[in-house]
């Protein structure tokens, strides 16, 4: 998140800063325009003045112009106003440029009480007081170049007017009053020179194009002639009789109007060239806003999108983590970043894994797989240690365990085996006995040998089926798919004798083919027909056999209608060497069901009865699918 | 019966070879019957060794299994692996009826199985049969 932040942060200052200087940029540039305004305010106000002085000269000295002059007063009055009301940083204005002095001035010519010279000096120190206010920095800003030389061009000929202006009044001064002529000459040529060293500078910083400008309004007739007398008059020192007073007044004064022109075309044209830039300036300003807008957008939606992506993952990590923790396996948050939520996702995918692995591990030995490779991932996987020792351990007790199955079961086949040898000695010696001596014998001899021989068969009988329950285990025979409608035509063809003896009824439906051992599922059904050919009841013998499949198992079933069971022996009748009847009743050793419990468990099944005393039992067991 | 017929009965139990000598009495068979009491005695009889050297190479052996020193099965393999004694029948006369035990003797070349009866009067029975089979119709290689 803060790596999201930074470079917002940074982004937003660096535009701010750029749309600081921007601004501070646009607000020169305005200052820039307004004192080019106030200076071509300044310049008209000068042109009106110098108008105003040369009417207010003429009706001093001769009493003529007076109309002009009157036409001129409300024109200079106007730009006077306009002037002081734009502007209120002149509010010395009137003081310096002795502005306050005009009306008494006006009313002093027109009641013909002043001198025209003291005319000309108020007029000459207006104007001149009002050139001194032309003042527009010029700077070196970058983004004023390419004004800079009009700027500068402007001013220095602003400045050359002023001279000019001055120059020609003195001269004109001279011409009219004919008196102190060399003293006017020398009072003048200071100025004369600061006006030649403006032109020289003009002329040097002007672009080419304001040059050639200038030079044809110097070809001008009157410019031409103003510049060439001036010329002549300072380089002769003295007045020759070219002109007239009235004729210099009126060549003089076209040719300062024509500069003047020029002057204000320039000063406009940097103006309005300027203006272009400021809108430059204040579109690129815009441009900046919205620049830093969408920055500020564009990175905040990053940044969203970023936190959002990581709490995503996070969240979809604590999930994963979650159904760990519930003992759930398959988390496989798919995040393939090498950051530390990928690295933390690499670790979750890990545990599950190790999850599963150890889940299978500990199943196969579950199934007794005891060759599974298991090992702890570290001295401190408690799970893994767990399971390692939990293997070790059941491997130890499941080898024990069939250590000692295989002993018992050796143990049960060597005592029944081992049993039949005594067995038939008593037997056979007692039928040898009676064979050889019983001319010897008495008839209580003979019952006594009899019941022995019987007591030895009995025995025989009971020792076999031991053997046959301790075999169900040992028998090694594979399983194979056996159809069990051959096995139920051996068991009945090998029960036949029986069968008929009784009979009995026996109807077996259409039976499946199963995975097992043939020999076993056939003693199953050898062993259930026979029980229920034994327990019978009143009624002739009737025995179904059929079967039921299920998904993951077939169940067999042998339904009889015979003495039945009651519910509560229901568990008791097939644990070993349990009889529900005296021998007197029923023969039998109590092993055949316990047999076929073990047959029905080796199959991954089981059997079990349903039975009603008096009427029946059915006898089920399952045999696995797999 | 003409002709001398020689068995050679390897029983460890005195019972079961008074009561088999007893059985082959009743099917008329009394002479020619020689009796080993262990497996390495049977073999040394066979073989003619030690103080076998004069015995005759028998006709038919009953063979019991459960036998000290040698077995049964033992001895059944050793004759049957005896390009001598592999031609002489071997019947198995045993108390077992183990399944494993049939299948192992037929293995090794038993030329039949029996398991012997409870019943004493069966077990002359099955003793009648022997002698009637081999001995009696049986042709077999002359020594």
């Amino acid at each position: 998140m803060l790596i999201g932040i930074i470079p917002l942060v940074f982004m937003i200052y660096l535009s701010v800063q750029l749309y600081n200087e921007r601004t501070q940029k646009i607000g020169l540039l305005k200052n820039y325009i307004e004192r080019m305004h106030r200076s071509s305010d300044l310049s008209g106000l000068i042109t009106n003045m110098q108008l105003e002085r040369r009417y207010s000269f003429d009706y001093s000295l001769k009493k003529t112009m007076y109309g002009e002059l009157k036409k001129q007063r409300p024109l200079t009055d106007s730009m006077l106003k306009k002037m002081t009301q734009e502007d209120e940083t002149l509010a010395e204005f009137s003081s310096y440029t002795f502005f306050d002095q005009l009306n008494n001035v006006r009313n002093a010519i027109d009641s013909g009480l002043m001198e025209p010279g003291i005319v000309m000096d108020y007029y000459s120190s207006t104007i001149y007081r009002l050139n001194t206010l032309i003042s527009i920095p010029t700077g070196s800003y970058i983004y004023m170049r390419p004004v800079y030389k009009d700027l500068v061009a402007q001013k220095l000929l602003s400045e050359m007017i002023t001279f000019l202006g001055i120059m020609s009044a003195n001269i004109y001064n001279a011409l009219y009053s004919q008196k102190y002529m060399v003293e006017i000459l020398v009072g003048t040529a200071g100025t004369y020179r600061v006006y030649k060293s403006y032109e020289k500078e003009f002329l040097l910083k002007a672009s080419p194009e304001t040059r050639n400008a200038y030079d044809s309004i110097k070809a001008d007739p009157h410019v031409s002639e103003t510049y060439n007398y001036i010329d002549t008059v300072f380089k002769i020192f003295s007045f020759d009789s070219s002109y007239t007073h009235a004729e210099w007044e009126r060549i003089s004064t076209d040719a300062i109007g024509k500069l003047s022109q020029f002057q204000q075309k320039l000063l406009a044209g940097v103006e309005q060239q300027t203006g272009i830039i400021y809108a430059k300036e204040i579109a690129a300003r815009r441009r900046t806003l919205i620049l830093i807008i969408f920055s500020v957008l564009f990175i905040s939606a990053i940044v969203l999108y970023t936190i959002f992506t990581i709490t995503q993952t996070l969240n979809e990590l604590k999930r994963s983590a979650q159904k760990i923790s519930l003992g759930e396996s398959g988390q496989l948050p798919r995040i393939e970043t090498n950051d530390v939520i990928g690295n933390l996702a690499h670790s979750i995918v890990a545990i599950d894994k190790n999850n599963e692995k150890l889940a299978d591990a500990a199943q196969a030995i579950g199934q007794g797989q005891f060759d599974v490779s298991i090992e702890a991932r570290s001295a401190n996987d408690i799970l893994g240690n767990a399971i390692v020792d939990m293997k070790t351990n059941l491997q130890k007790n499941t080898a024990e365990l069939i250590t000692s199955n295989k002993e018992l079961e050796r143990f049960a086949y060597i005592a029944s085996h081992d049993l039949q040898e005594p067995l038939r000695m008593v037997s056979s010696f007692l039928s040898l006995l009676e064979e050889e001596h019983g001319k010897d014998l008495d008839a209580s001899a003979k019952e006594y040998i009899r019941f022995a021989v019987d007591g030895a068969a009995r025995m025989k009988i009971l020792v076999n089926d031991l053997l046959q329950y301790s075999r169900v285990g040992t028998n090694k025979e594979e399983f194979t798919t056996i159809d069990l409608n051959d096995t139920m035509e051996y068991v009945i063809r090998v029960m036949d004798l029986e069968i008929k003896k009784n009979n009995a009824v026996v109807r077996v439906e259409h039976l499946p083919a199963i995975r097992g051992n043939k020999t076993l599922i056939g003693q199953i059904f050898i062993n259930l027909i026979g029980n229920a050919l034994k327990y019978h009841g009143e009624q002739p013998i009737r025995i179904g056999i059929g079967s039921v499949e299920e998904i993951n198992r077939y169940i067999f079933y042998v339904r009889d209608n015979g003495v039945g069971i009651d519910p509560k022996y229901f568990d008791k009748i097939f644990i070993i060497f349990q009889r529900l009847h005296s021998k007197t009743e029923y023969s039998g050793t109590g092993i055949g069901l316990a047999i076929c419990k073990k047959i029905a468990e080796l199959h991954g099944g089981k059997i079990w009865v349903e039975s009603e005393k008096g009427k029946g039992s059915t006898f089920y067991f399952s045999i696995s699918k797999k | 019966m003409g002709k001398e017929i020689k068995i050679l009965l390897v029983e460890d139990n005195e019972g079961d070879v008074v009561l088999t000598l007893q059985a082959l009495k009743k099917a008329n068979v009394t002479n020619g019957i020689n009796i080993a009491m262990d497996g390495e005695e049977a073999m040394q009889f066979l073989r003619k060794e030690g103080k076998f050297v004069h015995a005759e190479t028998p006709d038919l052996v009953l063979l019991d299994i459960n036998l000290p020193k040698v077995d049964g099965m033992e001895v059944l393999a050793e004759i049957k692996n005896d390009d001598i004694l592999k031609s002489i029948p071997v019947v198995m006369l045993t108390t077992s009826d183990s399944e494993n035990d049939i299948v192992r003797s037929y293995n090794n070349h038993a030329n039949c199985y029996i398991t012997k009866p409870v019943d004493f009067a069966k077990f002359i029975e099955v003793v009648q049969a022997i002698k009637d089979f081999w001995i009696s119709i049986v042709k077999l290689p002359k020594h």
